[in-house]
């Protein structure tokens, strides 16, 4: 038996909250727990769906022959690369769609999962991570079906597919940086709520989704490289078949959620404290 | 603090403050769940928290577990706590039984590899034997709850803080958990419970805090402080106050198990229904019921006002084996000797049993009495506990239908 001194194993309550580094010790001590309700959201997910994991792939093929029917059939999207509108919408799709998983789900984490943090104890930052999981789920998923579409289309893939890691990781940041401040700010003001769908509804319009950036002009194009997913969105294009040109514009998205996470986390560490006792 | 080896829970000085809005002048007045609280739990121990609905007992495995932070004070825990503030908290009815067990095991801290170690046992202590691949939903409520405290049970922690969580299940299932606990803690297990059902308190712990409007009233063996609980004065009167909700005699024909119970309650000795008596009195329980169906028979059981069980008994103990669970009219009645009981509150219970013992029905507090005794003043009535062992005479009438 392993034997360790009582003294290495305590834990500690007062009034004071925990130190920052405290703080992400325990999430690091608690990382598991991300894994575990994880799974347990898409066990439920799948669970008694006949269709399950068909879902997952006719949810984004719907939306992209919609938007495939009206930004290419009926009124022709200009400037299109030579790899056609489909690859070029889908890929934009795929990094908007995981990148609204999170907000939503993660936005709305701490609400839907008090039952389980009122009788549980972790770090309740925990739970918008774990929806950045299942999200990564769908996202795989996605993935795979661009790979086919681009098969289909015959557009290949350069080295740079390499570091699509990278920037699935950037897009997870964006998402979990607006979704760690909303979940801490719903929890006072619950009508924050309302703003998601704002954000994820407008916001696509706000992100080269469903149109290049050249089309902007040249005047305005700035202001949309303010907006962190516009580099995201580029950047998988970038590295899953040659958009562009790889430009540090990307990294500004990157420098600016990895601000906002941080600052966000701060703030969720502080309205933790005391969460139990208001939600 | 210099701490003592074997503390391995320690609480100083612990206020919890919530604010609560004033419904007359509409302004949030702060309102104390806890004031003042300090103990230590040593190892091996089994710590009671007890106390009326609101006194402040739950906050506390809340503050322990660290899902609400103290006001004021700090809490210490030396090891590995596993808090169970509620039997089945994540458990999912749409998954099955297997997928549930993983995922609240590893819910409280548990490996994945830890749970396949104590799996078949769990499972078998379980008796949830084929539906362990069955989704949750299709489950019956017991064997729910079974599922849930056998993940319980089989958790590998150093601290086991239990808020209610021993209060579910039939009898024989929740003796069995009973048992279990006392295994982990002979193991080196330290255990605080929360309870409001004074017999789990009984039968488990081994020192009990009362606590009352967020303050530790007593603290000590169960018997000083059930005694203190008792005797004291004003604080906890409206312990013996309260009112009751019993059932109603005529709710207790059961068809499904074949019984009818025609009469049920207290006699003077000039055969009047009675509802108060003095200690001095020798007073009758008098039943009367119908068997219709054989197989089954019925108990009855006294338990004061913390429902603690101080005297059971039933016909059949004194029925010859073949005679047991034959249908017909039973008129049975149970002699109070006089002196039996302190002054207080008490209530008999009804409980319906199959021939295997099996209790297939309870009825708590069927009949409410109260106990006056004017020989002895208040303050040296003795305190009485489970450790009744009394025989009360019974006769036994039976009819055939």
């Amino acid at each position: 038996m392993k034997l360790l001194s009582l003294q290495e194993m305590r834990l500690r309550y007062t009034k004071q909250p925990d130190s920052f580094s405290a703080y992400l010790g325990k999430v690091w001590d608690y990382r598991y727990m991300i894994v575990v309700l994880a799974t347990r959201d898409l066990k439920i997910k799948y669970a008694q769906t006949v269709l399950g994991l068909v879902w997952t792939i006719i949810q984004p093929l719907t939306g992209l022959a919609i938007f495939y029917f009206f930004f290419h059939f009926l009124v022709a999207m200009p400037k299109v690369p030579e790899c056609g509108y489909a690859v070029f919408a889908f890929s934009g799709m795929t990094a908007w769609y995981f990148f609204s998983y999170i907000v939503y789900q993660g936005s709305n984490s701490l609400i839907s999962g008090q039952e389980l943090s009122q009788k549980v104890y972790f770090p309740r930052i925990i739970l918008p991570l774990s929806k950045v999981v299942v999200g990564a789920v769908d996202l795989t998923i996605s993935l795979c079906l661009l790979m086919v579409l681009m098969l289909v289309m015959n557009v290949k893939p350069g080295w740079q597919i390499l570091l699509l890691p990278g920037f699935v990781a950037v897009n997870a940041t964006v998402g979990l940086s607006v979704a760690v401040w909303l979940s801490a700010l719903t929890i006072r003001y619950r009508d924050l709520q309302h703003i998601v769908p704002y954000i994820v509804n407008f916001g696509i319009w706000l992100t080269p989704v469903f149109f290049p950036t050249t089309i902007v002009p040249d005047k305005l194009s700035w202001f949309l490289y303010l907006n962190p997913m516009t580099g995201v969105v580029e950047g998988y294009r970038w590295c899953l078949w040659g958009y562009s040109e790889f430009t540090w514009l990307y990294a500004f998205g990157l420098i600016l959620a990895f601000l906002l996470l941080i600052a966000g986390t701060v703030f969720f560490k502080r309205q933790e404290h005391h969460m139990m006792d208001v939600l | 603090m210099n701490g003592h080896e074997n503390i391995v829970v320690r609480v100083e000085n612990l206020d919890k403050c919530y604010f609560k809005r004033d419904g007359a002048s509409g302004k949030m007045v702060p309102f104390y769940a806890l004031r003042n609280v300090s103990f230590e739990v040593a190892k091996g121990e089994v710590l009671g928290i007890i106390g009326k609905n609101g006194s402040g007992k739950s906050t506390v495995l809340k503050i322990l577990s660290g899902i609400t932070p103290p006001t004021e004070g700090v809490v210490e825990i030396f090891g590995t706590p596993s808090s169970i503030l509620d039997i089945g908290t994540g458990i999912h009815p749409e998954i099955s039984g297997r997928e549930n067990v993983y995922l609240r095991g590893q819910l409280l801290g548990m490996k994945k590899q830890e749970v396949d170690e104590v799996f078949e046992e769990l499972v078998a202590f379980s008796g949830v034997g084929d539906f362990i691949d069955t989704a949750v939903k299709h489950y019956s409520s017991g064997m729910f709850l079974r599922l849930a405290f056998s993940i319980i049970v089989h958790l590998r922690s150093d601290i086991l803080l239990l808020d209610e969580v021993l209060a579910v299940g039939d009898a024989s299932f929740r003796r069995r958990c009973v048992a279990k606990i006392n295994d982990i803690v002979e193991r080196g297990c330290t255990v605080v419970l929360v309870s409001h059902d004074m017999g789990t308190v009984m039968e488990t712990c081994s020192r009990v805090i009362l606590l009352d409007k967020g303050r530790v009233i007593s603290i000590g063996s169960q018997k000083d402080v059930v005694q203190n609980m008792y005797m004291s004065g004003s604080d906890n009167r409206d312990f013996k106050e309260e009112e009751f909700d019993t059932p109603k005699l005529r709710e207790i024909q059961s068809e499904d198990y074949g019984y009818k119970v025609e009469r049920f309650g207290l006699f003077g000795i000039d055969d009047l229904e009675v509802t108060e008596f003095e200690s001095a009195d020798e007073v009758k329980i008098r039943l009367d019921y119908t068997i219709l169906k054989n197989n089954v028979n019925l108990a009855i059981g006294i338990s004061d006002v913390m429902d603690v069980r101080l005297i059971d008994d039933s016909p059949v103990l004194k029925l010859s084996k073949n005679n047991r669970m034959r249908n017909g009219r039973y008129k049975v009645t149970w002699t109070i000797p006089s002196g039996l009981f302190n002054a207080g509150t008490y209530f008999i219970g009804l409980y319906a049993f199959d021939n295997k013992l099996r209790v297939l029905k309870i009825y708590n507090r069927v009949v409410q009495f109260k106990v006056t005794d004017k020989s002895v003043p208040k303050y040296v009535q003795e305190f009485q506990r489970a450790a009744f062992k009394v025989n009360l005479r019974m006769q036994i009438q039976r009819l055939a239908v």
